[in-house]
């Protein structure tokens, strides 16, 4: 599978294209991360706990993505953005979507 | 009496809580930097840029791809207590706020160089289309106490060059 955020992909031709195909992932964050945090907000630097949630919730948003492609038989996605929202305290949801393409 | 012994508790509570972040927070965003400034003349060579690989061409590169993938880079930095406070009364004053303009600065050139770092570790030559995006887990609008954080990721698509 092909990921690139620019509007094609390099070195091949675009053969079909399957439109919009996006996943997304609400996050919560944990207590116990919480409380580490709290007391990281005392001195400040890098929380590393919020930045591993991130990363997995991002992971996990561009996994749906790919299988959404992958049903229509799309072998690469181009023009990802992102896109986050915060839908309620401490809760953040990232959305991810680019266009389904078949190259080759 | 014993309101005045509560208020002194509470206010040298608070005055050490100030210090605390002063000293402890320069001290974590000095080493911070170091590191920053470091990784940076390092990773100078690979180039990052914010232009379509298209562009590159009609410029007249000459550029063979071989292959391109998809990478990012994700950092949350949190602020210290003496940052919030002075974001706090930066309500009242306004005007320049440069302690949250290194904080800023800190968590996107960390940002940039995870991106470069796990570019580099996957073998690619250059990352092109950078695109910044500022994540919000860790906002709560309507209180005083918010604990303020930065969260920045940087993305782009990774070039492995012929």
């Amino acid at each position: 599978m092909f990921i690139t955020n620019i509007d094609y992909v390099p070195s091949l031709k675009i053969i079909e294209h399957y439109g919009l195909v996006s996943g997304s992932t609400v996050r919560a964050k944990h207590i116990g991360k919480d409380f580490l945090a709290s007391l990281k907000n005392l001195v400040g630097g890098e929380i590393k706990g919020y930045t591993e949630l991130l990363e997995e919730a991002r992971d996990e948003a561009i996994d749906r993505m790919i299988l959404q492609a992958e049903d229509f038989g799309a072998n690469a996605i181009v023009n990802v953005r992102f896109s986050t929202a915060s839908v309620a305290q401490g809760a953040a949801e990232i959305y991810v979507y680019g266009t389904a393409l078949k190259v080759s | 009496m014993n309101e005045y012994n509560s208020l002194l508790i509470n206010l040298s509570v608070f005055i050490g809580l100030l210090l605390i972040g002063y000293f402890v927070g320069g001290i974590v965003e000095k080493r911070h930097f170091k590191s920053i400034l470091e990784r940076e003349e390092k990773l100078l060579y690979f180039p990052v840029i914010n232009l379509a690989p298209r562009r590159l061409v009609e410029i007249g590169e000459d550029l063979q791809i071989e292959n391109c993938f998809f990478v990012s880079g994700l950092v949350v930095i949190g602020e210290d207590y003496f940052k919030r406070i002075l974001g706090f009364l930066a309500n009242f004053f306004g005007g320049r706020l440069l302690s949250h303009e290194s904080l800023l600065d800190r968590a996107r050139r960390e940002a940039i160089l995870r991106l470069k770092e796990k570019a580099i570790s996957q073998g690619a030559d250059m990352v092109v289309n950078l695109q910044l995006q500022y994540l919000s887990i860790n906002k709560e609008t309507d209180s005083q106490n918010a604990n303020n954080s930065v969260e920045i990721m940087a993305y782009g698509t990774a070039l492995k060059v012929k």
